[in-house]
């Protein structure tokens, strides 16, 4: 139950985070912080509450969006999965160069998935959606995963020491 | 607690996706994300208050300074004002003989901001009126300064208002110099785009671009934004104008909502 209750005040303070950032600047010059979150999570407490982070986050993301209720909850989904997934292949306990990689890796994996799923339900032109969203998203969320891994791997441990 | 297969416990949670996918006609999904709104607003505002507040008093001689420049400002629109109205009167006569009828006058519904969407995908905004006050899908949302978007969700107590440069969001506008029609849209950039132009049409950076008439939603003649870059096409391909919206949408506090 501790866990989840810090799952829970984690994805709600990442959120909160995204969300005062996105009133002062631009949302999409706001980096991923559910999305470092997750990866977080994967990493160091496993798929399982890697998919209630994703899910719980989705939910906040939806509850705000004026698409159809459950995108941000797919997409987040995926990427939990795609973090598990690459996690074989790309990291290493105890790197920060292998999770930086890790961290760009689903950056540039997730875009798709978002964009495929927007695109059913609206038209976008790719171009734009890779200048606009993609790139600065590539830059800004990696930049930011070394300080968000050590805040929450800090939260973390005084929780469970 | 997790005594059984995890593996069934992932697959139930990917099914309660379609679930919510297709089950988006039902109010009680309206519902349940505007109680989510609901209870990650309270402590957002209570956090940003302190800080409003220390931005009022930060700017304290800034907004004394404006607040002159606007009071003269106000002072010498009122004396124009007063040598318009003689034109207005003799319009209003004129229109009368032709037998046209405009709405000059619309009534409206004053709302706050309660909430901004941190998505990069689209650009939407919370206010704090709904159903209950009168508010349907569709509605325009202005401000004095000009259009801020449409209503695109109500639930009892609020609303969902897609923003001027949400990319789903259009509007039939005219620019107020040349009168040429074109349809405005928004991008994933935050910029505006005028589509679907004549050929050669005579527009250029600076220009005023209003509603026009053609629009359902907005009354004709608010304003909507300045033409700010013209990328010219080639032969036989239209030129690209971008449009810097007129109204400053991520300072957006109050907003009207127009009923019809």
């Amino acid at each position: 139950m501790r866990k989840i209750f810090f799952l829970f005040l984690a994805t709600f303070s990442m959120f909160f985070i995204e969300y005062f950032l996105s009133n002062l600047i631009q949302p999409r010059f706001v980096p991923n912080f559910l999305l470092l979150l997750i990866i977080f999570v994967d990493l160091y407490l496993g798929i399982r509450y890697g998919i209630m982070t994703a899910v719980m986050a989705g939910i906040m993301k939806d509850s705000f969006e004026l698409n159809f209720f459950g995108i941000h909850v797919l997409s987040f989904l995926s990427a939990a999965y795609l973090a598990i997934f690459l996690k074989k292949y790309l990291y290493m306990s105890g790197s920060r160069v292998s999770r930086l990689v890790l961290v760009t890796a689903l950056v540039c994996l997730l875009f798709p998935v978002e964009f495929i799923l927007e695109s059913m339900f609206r038209s976008f032109s790719l171009g734009e959606a890779v200048w606009a969203i993609l790139l600065p998203q590539v830059i800004l969320t990696p930049l930011v995963s070394y300080w968000t891994f050590y805040y929450l791997k800090r939260c973390a441990s005084r929780l469970y020491v | 607690m997790f005594t059984g297969n995890y593996k069934k416990l992932i697959y139930v949670l990917i099914l309660i996706i379609p679930f919510f996918v297709f089950f988006q006609g039902f109010n009680w999904i309206r519902n349940f994300s505007s109680g989510i709104i609901g209870l990650t607003s309270a402590p957002f505002k209570l956090i940003t208050a302190p800080l409003f507040e220390l931005k009022k008093i930060v700017y304290y001689h800034w907004t004394f300074n404006e607040y002159r420049r606007l009071k003269k400002e106000t002072d010498e629109l009122r004396s124009r004002l007063i040598a318009q109205q003689e034109l207005v009167e003799e319009n209003a006569r004129l229109s009368q003989l032709l037998e046209i009828k405009r709405r000059l006058v619309f009534s409206s519904t004053a709302a706050s901001v309660i909430g901004r969407n941190p998505s990069y995908w689209n650009s939407s905004m919370i206010i704090n009126k709904g159903s209950r006050d009168g508010i349907k899908p569709g509605m325009a949302v202005v401000n004095a300064l000009g259009v801020v978007g449409k209503i695109a969700e109500v639930t009892d107590g609020a609303s969902k208002v897609v923003l001027l440069t949400d990319p789903a969001f259009s509007v039939a506008a005219l620019v107020d110099r040349s009168r040429e029609t074109a349809l405005v849209s928004g991008s994933l950039t935050g910029v505006c785009r005028m589509r679907y132009i004549n050929l050669g049409a005579d527009i250029e950076v600076g220009d005023k671009i209003i509603t026009s008439a053609l629009s359902n939603a907005f009354p004709e003649g608010l304003m909507v934004g300045e033409v700010t870059s013209v990328i010219a096409g080639g032969e036989g391909r239209p030129s690209e104008y971008f449009v810097k919206p007129a109204v400053s949408l991520s300072q957006l506090e109050e907003v009207l909502v127009i009923i019809r």
